[in-house]
């Protein structure tokens, strides 16, 4: 049977980007539930300082992220915000314009744990959007069929339920939107392009539909939605695909709170399942890169962002539009090689260099309570090592650095 | 479909002074006056190959456009008015009257490339991520579900079980295409050296060393992740010292992100290190859904600089013989433009094989005025049977034992 605080470690490591050194400890005494009901209870992360957004060379709003991510404040809705960016991507490689993608990102904070619906409905027509996805200036006459495509396969019901009469209808009816250059607003031409009038609805999904909105909506009210939505989030905080009856289950219930969020996430993690499922995924690179700089006692976003680039994850930046795979492709040789980078940085932490039993305290700053046997061994080769032995920094930085690189701090 | 763009990453300084829009480093006479001798192909053995991946659906038809006055031509001009390729950007093609070559691709034309034209599969799927899917495991209809990727059951046929590494993908993370069943197959980041992280101090670096090799041995009773985690240690630490033996950069590559994947392969490709296949994911916005002509232009010089320097790496080293450079792409662009002045997702595309193959168009350019219920060119060569010369002809690996029903296409390479 696992310990109340082995159970704590993994309810943090997988509702926010730590735990920090010291956060199982103070939750420990709460249990399980409890932990879980204060992450999902956190309020939202302030967005009132925002990142310099004028100079789209800069990375300055992905270190703001990774800033939001490390607070010791964060919970469930910075998790979730992550979650929704790997569904719904905007990447800043395309649309290179801050100024928009600021406004795009926000919604995905307002939405984080309400409703998919409106979140779709705005975002669909954000510019940030329009330019991504190559809805803007997509017309009647020569519809840009691919945020109708990539609507329906990757953010609502699956590749699966695609038809390319759907597709196409879908363009028809998004079609008159654009981006205006100088102001940045997203802008409807009812006109010429735009028009296929109000009396001019097209079948999508088995609907009779009119303009962009009725699109998201039509999406929505298919059941698949619910079940595409659900099944990611699922696998996103268990590390699993559902069995169907659970799927089932959980899909009526997020399809009945009208896609809400916070139900959703709330479901999860009330089920048995999600607290014996632990090492199931690898912990992905942000969430890495994160938890091991808090060990570290490193505030570096530079530092971040550097081996960020190098393991292939970084926030704004998704690889395409189906955002980053799931999986354990993030345990692979070369983010071996990558952590290890990072992990043989490790400074001289004061609590395990002073320690009468420095494996234990390295354990500890990393929040690893649940560890192998294997791993342990590999531990005591160091905290044994007689060239070591008066050499206590030395001694630390390489425990450390180990317990960086282990199974159990790469998998979540 | 968008993928990386890692400007920001390679300003860090991480790369270099390597940037995308950086010009070549070492500008050489103009490559298209080259007439380079290609040498013929060497022992089946010692054969290796390159694949560049063109994730995002690279349009064939504006690398080789139809010209003349066939009914093909009228087509084209008449469905692409605001994205073909015009006469005044085209170059001839192997004495071609009816398909020419984008004038962006006039090195790579000096090397003789076999093109193979109009390839797909027989029930095209306009999603990238399915299409990608099917060429990445080498299952043309999806029909043969498999764990395995194509280019991974090729390693597994002709590599060695003790290398280090048969397959390398360059790219950020692990490719499907490189899944394997017996040897090693792993993806590396090109700019990283390869090489396992150290501690400057011996004693230290000795230490960590020793217990990450403890850390990095499977355990029978672990978890598949447990497992995954190990295995991905160990393979890290075994590959650092092939990584270190690699012989040097070689010059003349263009400082693009593609120049410097082909760099690195070529380094690996130099030496007799158990590597037989390599993997290039090319991070260009193929994606061409609007503004398709300037930029789909501009994708192709870059392919051609990094393209030439890398095949010119091989020839004045001696290994042009070894080596076959084949391109894949998930799909080409629907046929008719839309009015972004780009083009959708399509069904077909064209390959490009370069080193020691006999030059000239293989298969039957695509009949413009007959096109599928999408608007996309029905496919005139199936993804298996180019999958089976690669195996087959290249390799020597009996197609059937890689890839279902395939057959291998002739006169392309002499076995």
């Amino acid at each position: 049977m696992p310990t109340t605080t082995q159970l704590v470690a993994h309810v943090l490591r997988r509702t926010t980007f730590g735990p920090y050194p010291g956060q199982v400890e103070a939750y420990a005494s709460r249990g399980t539930a409890r932990t879980i009901a204060a992450m999902i209870g956190r309020s939202a992360l302030s967005t009132a300082h925002p990142p310099n957004l004028t100079n789209d060379d800069s990375s300055d709003p992905v270190k703001w992220w990774l800033g939001q991510m490390a607070s010791h404040s964060a919970g469930v809705h910075e998790k979730m915000t992550w979650f929704w960016h790997g569904v719904v991507p905007v990447s800043h490689s395309k649309v290179y314009w801050w100024q928009v993608e600021w406004p795009a990102h926000k919604l995905v904070r307002q939405y984080a744990l309400g409703s998919y619906r409106s979140f779709l409905q705005k975002i669909t027509v954000s510019p940030a959007m329009l330019i991504y996805l190559d809805g803007s200036w997509s017309t009647v006459q020569g519809p840009n069929e691919n945020y109708a495509r990539e609507l329906q396969e990757l953010f609502t019901i699956g590749r699966e339920k695609v038809t390319e009469t759907n597709v196409h209808h879908g363009a028809l009816a998004l079609a008159g939107w654009h981006t205006d250059h100088d102001s940045g607003k997203a802008v409807f031409i009812n006109e010429r392009w735009a028009s296929l009038g109000s009396s001019h609805r097209v079948s999508f999904l088995g609907k009779q539909v009119y303009r962009a909105d009725g699109v998201v909506d039509a999406v929505c009210d298919q059941s698949a939605t619910a079940r595409f939505i659900a099944g990611k989030a699922w696998y996103y905080f268990v590390g699993k695909k559902p069995s169907t009856a659970t799927l089932d289950r959980l899909a009526a219930r997020y399809r009945k709170s009208g896609l809400n969020g916070r139900t959703l996430v709330t479901e999860i993690l009330e089920d048995p399942k999600f607290l014996t499922s632990r090492f199931t995924r690898p912990r992905y690179p942000v969430e890495w890169v994160v938890a091991a700089m808090a060990a570290m006692g490193l505030g570096s976003r530079q530092l971040m962002l550097d081996t960020l680039w190098g393991m292939g994850q970084v926030p704004f930046h998704p690889p395409n539009v189906a955002g980053w795979p799931t999986g354990d492709g993030w345990v692979s040789p070369s983010l071996a090689l990558a952590k290890a980078a990072l992990a043989v940085g490790s400074p001289a932490i004061k609590a395990v260099v002073d320690a009468s039993d420095p494996v234990a305290a390295a354990l500890k700053r990393c929040s690893m309570y649940e560890v192998s046997s294997q791993t342990r061994k590999a531990l005591k080769r160091v905290g044994e090592d007689r060239d070591l032995k008066s050499r206590k920094s030395d001694r630390a930085r390489i425990l450390l650095a180990l317990c960086l690189s282990s199974p159990e701090f790469c998998l979540a | 479909m968008k993928l990386i763009d890692r400007r920001a990453f390679l300003e860090l300084g991480l790369a270099g002074s390597a940037g995308l829009a950086a010009t070549t480093l070492l500008p050489r006479a103009a490559s298209a006056a080259r007439r380079p001798n290609i040498p013929s192909a060497s022992s089946v053995g010692k054969r290796k190959l390159v694949v560049l991946d063109m994730g995002g659906g690279n349009d064939g038809l504006s690398m080789f456009p139809p010209k003349g006055g066939g009914s093909t031509a009228d087509a084209y001009r008449r469905l692409r008015s605001r994205t073909r390729v015009d006469p005044d950007d085209m170059i001839d093609l192997a004495g071609s009257d009816t398909v020419g070559m984008h004038k962006n691709l006039a090195r790579i034309k000096a090397w003789k490339p076999a093109v193979v034209m109009g390839l797909g599969v027989t029930k095209p799927d306009l999603s990238h991520f399915e299409m990608q899917r099917r060429w990445w495991s080498g299952d043309q209809d999806s029909a043969h579900l498999s764990a395995t990727g194509f280019l991974g059951r090729l390693c597994d046929h002709i590599g060695d079980r003790s290398a280090p590494a048969v397959g390398i993908s360059l790219g950020y993370g692990p490719s499907p295409a490189l899944n394997s069943a017996r040897v090693a197959t792993l993806s590396m980041n090109p700019y990283s050296d390869g090489e396992f992280p150290r501690f400057w101090d011996v004693d230290m670096d000795d230490a960590w060393k020793a217990a990450w090799k403890i850390m990095s041995e499977r355990q029978s009773n672990e978890t598949v992740p447990f497992c995954s985690a190990r295995d991905g240690a160990a393979y890290a630490r075994r590959f650092s010292d092939l990584a270190k033996g690699l012989p040097g950069q070689g010059g003349g590559y263009p400082g693009t992100e593609l120049g410097v994947q082909l760099r690195l392969a070529a380094r690996m490709l130099r030496q007799d290190n158990g590597i037989r296949i390599i993997h290039i994911p090319v991070f260009a916005d193929f994606d061409t859904h609007d503004d398709h002509r300037n930029r789909h232009a501009q994708i192709m010089a870059m392919l051609d600089k990094a393209v030439d320097a890398f095949l010119q790496e091989l020839m004045d080293t001696g290994h042009a013989d070894e080596v076959l450079l084949a391109t894949i792409s998930e799909f080409g662009r629907r046929v008719p433009d839309n009015e972004s002045n780009g083009l959708d997702h399509g069904a077909g595309s064209f390959a490009l094989l370069l080193g020691p193959v006999n030059q000239g168009l293989v298969g039957d350019y695509p009949d413009l005025t007959a096109l599928d219920r999408d608007d996309n060119i029905v496919a005139t060569v199936h993804m298996n049977d180019y999958y089976a010369t690669l195996a087959q002809k290249w390799f020597g690996v009996p197609s059937s034992e890689v890839i279902s029903g395939g057959t291998p296409l002739s006169g392309i390479i002499d076995s």
